[in-house]
């Protein structure tokens, strides 16, 4: 049914617009996620997994009689479209009506194409990843190192039966690394969308210094201490809000802290958050997955919460504009956003840490879960590199500990931002400083 | 193998999924799934090499093979040791898990119907603002062979769901789930693992639960005897056991990414894992668990094996590449989440045996301690040593009976301190195997199904408290 993965536009087009066109059902929708990647996986500095992949699958909603349903399929070739259409009409029969389905959105304007895609990284080829991992593992200066170097092009395109026509296509590259000497370990982990822009001998270094800081690490007593976090533990706690807090879902049903606090102060008024699937700083399609534009949303002004995440359903309930957020529908979870930024402040990661009298400075966190989404509390371990900081230097290497935070409270508590911001996160695109704070709760500790 | 493999495996995988819903009375999500692929595995001058096509025509399939080899050969490009694989005798054979109700053959009103008569019961409670029903059904049809001759058909059917309910008032938010959280609990078979959990007529507890939390006081803190009902058991058994006897993670493959594991492969026969009343196996064979296949992704055949023998690891869980690193042969638990991903190292049905007597038994013997029921939260370091993990509701236990309700209970502790402390495990009549269809693993991502057959358990001098 497609000649290439992903297909290009036009190929891209002619196979959501044929669908649309030959459905039976009142209204609907085809999105096509269309996927090649090449994935080469290191431990102890040798490739020990090295995989490539395509796939291309179709996302199909229609509404028959107000009654809803999805259904997604890979199976272009094999399965004949008007069956599968006949297929998921009805499954929709069979369910009663949904009184909240507002209807597809329309067109906001006229067919949206986007090609952001850096070629060469699109295509590159195992060799070439293997030749990146080797440049990496060496400038770890004989230190073992596991991780996994990826690049790899995503395309999605999406036609309603309303007129909606969005094409987007992006590439991807990213290294995630752990290196480890004797008892420390030092992690890395960055993305672009070009495999050339990777500074993976300069990363390779660092990493290893870290790691290399990070031995003989010793026991801190649990409690709360202020805190440097570094770009990864950052931006997982702003994929955690992103989640649980600015979830135009969860505000609706009331398990977001957001659900009686929209308009009110909840950071620090330096902190400034939005989400911006079109800034350079981050990897994103300007449309989501019901082919809505997306534009800059403001999620954190000056410290006040100022907006969340919706889809057409939940913006249609809360009386409220689309923000262009939608997972791939149907869709339980809800919307949040995929591409947050956080402002970077003034100062440098040494200069966050020449200011902290006392403090533990975190690289990474670890299995991160929502103890309380309603008041942001989560938990997780500190990982690969924890560091004590004592009048304004590292001292020594701690022994990982267990937090329990408050995420709104730790924002609320800064004491800095760091001017470096990154992009940080494996499933997300998000632009994260260092932050350091001054209390985040510690309440436990590992053996190592 | 023309173009310079030693071994080649191939699996077309179709994976068919049918996924429910349904909010406060209404469908929320209705949708169905229908995925296919080819993967091809080769081994090129002992590295590894993967390649996948969703496509089934001939030419896509030669290209996804000589591009296999091609991911091969420059995995040679670092050098290191070469992978050799544990002999296995090729087999030939077909296999399929009984099935009494076939989840695509039950009309989809009954399905959203039931779902929807629980959930409006829930929502009839004060206090409750969600109330939530989920099913789930997979079937997955792989046809697998290798170079060496093995030729394996097998046929899953794996079914579940459960309902949840949540309560809201003044900021506060508890949520209370029935069988399990998450979309509930699943095994493999038909939709009679559905009608057999009798969804509507849980609804009104599993509600009032809810609603109750809201006005119940924190678990307080304290150091204490803890009792877990079996679901939280079989959380705690994947997250600290499970996932810490996978081989892979032992020799660092997953240093990167899931962690590594406090064993090390010398403990293996001698490390105390805990006390003399822990026994763990890992079964694959168990009927109706839903870690329970014929033969895993490297045709190896599903095995039971003893995992923790009175308190002493005895066996970790293998793979073929793994196996050999420690002189023995696979126990059969490589297994791909689909056809673009490679078999790794993955818990089947790992669970406790049980020991005798009724959650009532246990704590009508307990003078003075927590009950801690269904799964929450779950956070775990990455060598599966520190763990915290949080529950929907706790009772006060007292002079060997229930008190008061608490709201977002918490204990946590360190792995084989923990085990070490576990002094009674209920019996067979309290057992199942709670299903798991969310563990996460690799790079590119994976999600497994594990089964956990758990009873009740009890704790003595944990921490426990509230978050």
């Amino acid at each position: 049914m497609i000649r290439d993965i992903p297909p290009g536009p036009e190929e891209a087009f002619r196979l959501v617009e044929s669908i649309v066109d030959r459905s039976p059902a009142d209204e609907t929708e085809a999105v096509l996620v269309a996927r090649r990647a090449g994935l080469t996986r290191f431990a102890s500095s040798r490739v020990h997994q090295n995989v490539a992949e395509e796939d291309a699958h179709l996302l199909l909603r229609v509404v028959v009689g107000g009654r809803v349903a999805g259904l997604r399929t890979n199976r272009l070739v094999q399965a004949d479209l008007d069956q599968v259409l006949a297929r998921a009409v009805a499954i929709a029969r069979s369910t009663p009506e949904d009184p909240e389905f507002p209807g597809l959105p329309g067109p906001a304007e006229g067919p949206l194409v986007y090609e952001g895609s850096v070629p060469a990284t699109e295509e590159a080829t195992p060799q070439r990843r293997a030749e990146a991992v080797r440049r990496f593992v060496g400038a770890c200066g004989g230190a073992p190192a596991a991780g996994a170097l990826e690049t790899g092009v995503l395309a999605l395109a999406v036609a309603n039966s309303k007129g909606v026509r969005a094409y987007g296509r992006r590439s991807r590259a990213s290294l995630v690394a752990v290196v480890q000497e004797e008892e420390g370990s030092g992690y890395v982990q960055t993305v672009d969308d070009d495999l050339d822009r990777l500074d993976l001998t300069s990363l390779g270094a660092h990493v290893a210094a870290r790691a290399r800081a990070a031995r003989r690490p010793v026991d801190l007593e649990p409690g709360t201490y202020p805190v440097i976090l570094e770009p990864p533990a950052v931006g997982l706690m702003l994929a955690y809000l992103a989640m649980t807090t600015f979830n135009g879902k969860a505000v609706l049903e009331g398990r977001s802290a957001l659900a009686t606090r929209l308009g009110q102060r909840v950071m620090d008024p330096r902190v400034q958050i939005w989400d911006d699937a079109t800034d350079p700083r981050t990897i994103g399609l300007p449309f989501d997955f019901e082919g809505v534009p997306k534009r800059r949303l403001d999620l954190v002004r000056d410290g006040v919460a100022v907006g969340v995440a919706y889809d057409s359903r939940t913006a249609h309930r809360a009386g409220v504009p689309n923000t262009g957020h939608a997972l791939p529908q149907p869709n339980p979870f809800g919307p949040m956003p995929t591409n947050m930024l956080m402002a970077p402040g003034q100062r440098s990661l040494e200069e966050l840490i020449a200011t902290t009298e006392r403090g533990i400075l975190v690289t990474r966190l670890h299995y991160v879960r929502v103890v309380h989404p309603a008041r942001t509390v989560i938990t997780g371990m500190t990982r690969d590199g924890t560091f004590l900081v004592e009048d304004g230097r590292i001292v020594r290497a701690l022994r990982n500990m267990r937090f329990n935070v408050s995420m709104l409270e730790v924002f609320s508590a800064v004491e800095a931002i760091g001017a470096e911001g990154r992009l940080v996160g494996e499933e997300l695109a998000i632009f994260a400083p260092p932050v350091s704070a001054r209390q985040f709760t510690f309440t436990g500790r590992t053996l190592f | 193998m023309a173009a310079g493999a030693e071994y080649v495996d191939v699996r077309v995988v179709r994976s068919e999924t049918l996924s429910l819903s349904v909010k406060n009375g209404r469908p929320e999500a209705v949708a169905a799934d229908d995925d296919e692929g080819l993967g091809v595995r080769v081994l090129v001058d002992g590295s590894w090499g993967f390649a996948c096509t969703p496509r089934p025509e001939p030419e896509a399939v030669a290209r996804a093979a000589l591009q296999a080899v091609e991911v091969a050969r420059a995995s040679r490009l670092l050098g290191g040791p070469t992978v050799r694989l544990a002999p296995q005798e090729p087999v030939r054979a077909t296999w399929t898990n009984p099935v009494r109700r076939d989840p695509w053959g039950v009309p989809l009103e009954e399905m959203l119907a039931l779902l929807a008569a629980a959930t409006e019961t829930m929502l009839r409670v004060p206090g409750v603002r969600v109330a939530e029903g989920f099913m789930d059904f997979w079937r997955t049809t792989k046809r697998f062979r290798n170079s060496e001759g093995a030729a394996i058909d097998q046929t899953i059917t794996e079914s579940g769901g459960g309902i949840a309910a949540v309560a809201v008032r003044d900021g506060e938010v508890q949520r209370r789930s029935y069988p399990a959280s998450f979309r509930g609990d699943f095994g493999t078979g038909g939709y009679e693992l559905v009608e057999a959990m009798d969804l509507a007529g849980h609804a009104q507890q599993t509600a009032e639960e809810a609603a109750a939390l809201l006005v119940a006081p924190p678990c307080p803190a304290a150091v204490t005897t803890l009792i877990l009902d079996s679901d939280q058991t079989a959380l705690q058994i994947h997250e600290s056991i499970g996932h810490a006897i996978e081989l892979d993670r032992i020799l660092g493959m997953e240093a990167a990414y899931a962690g590594t594991s406090f064993i090390t492969p010398g403990d293996i026969g001698s490390l105390r894992y805990g006390s003399e009343a822990m026994h763990v196996v890992a079964d694959a064979t168990l009927p109706g668990a839903l870690g329970t296949f014929g033969f895993d992704d490297e045709g190896t055949p599903a095995q039971r094996v003893v995992v923790v023998e009175s308190g002493i690891l005895r066996n970790v869980l293998t793979s073929r590449e793994t196996a050999v690193l420690l002189g023995q042969r696979s126990n059969g638990t490589a297994r791909a989440s689909s056809w673009n991903r490679i078999p790794l190292v993955r818990m089947t049905n790992v669970g406790l045996l049980p020991g005798s007597g009724t959650l009532e038994d246990l704590l009508a013997d307990t003078d003075e301690g927590v009950l801690m029921c269904t799964n929450k939260s779950w956070s775990i370091d990455d060598r599966r040593l520190h763990f915290q993990f949080g529950c929907e509701i706790a009772w006060e236990v007292r002079r060997g009976r229930r008190g008061r309700i608490f709201k977002q209970p918490v204990y946590s502790g360190i792995t084989p301190q923990f085990w070490a402390s576990l002094d009674r495990v209920a019996g067979p009549s309290e057992f199942r195997a709670r299903g798991t269809p969310n563990c996460g693993k690799g790079q590119p991502a994976q999600v497994a199904h594990t089964g956990h057959p758990a009873g009740p358990t009890r704790f003595r001098r944990v921490q426990v408290g509230s978050r």
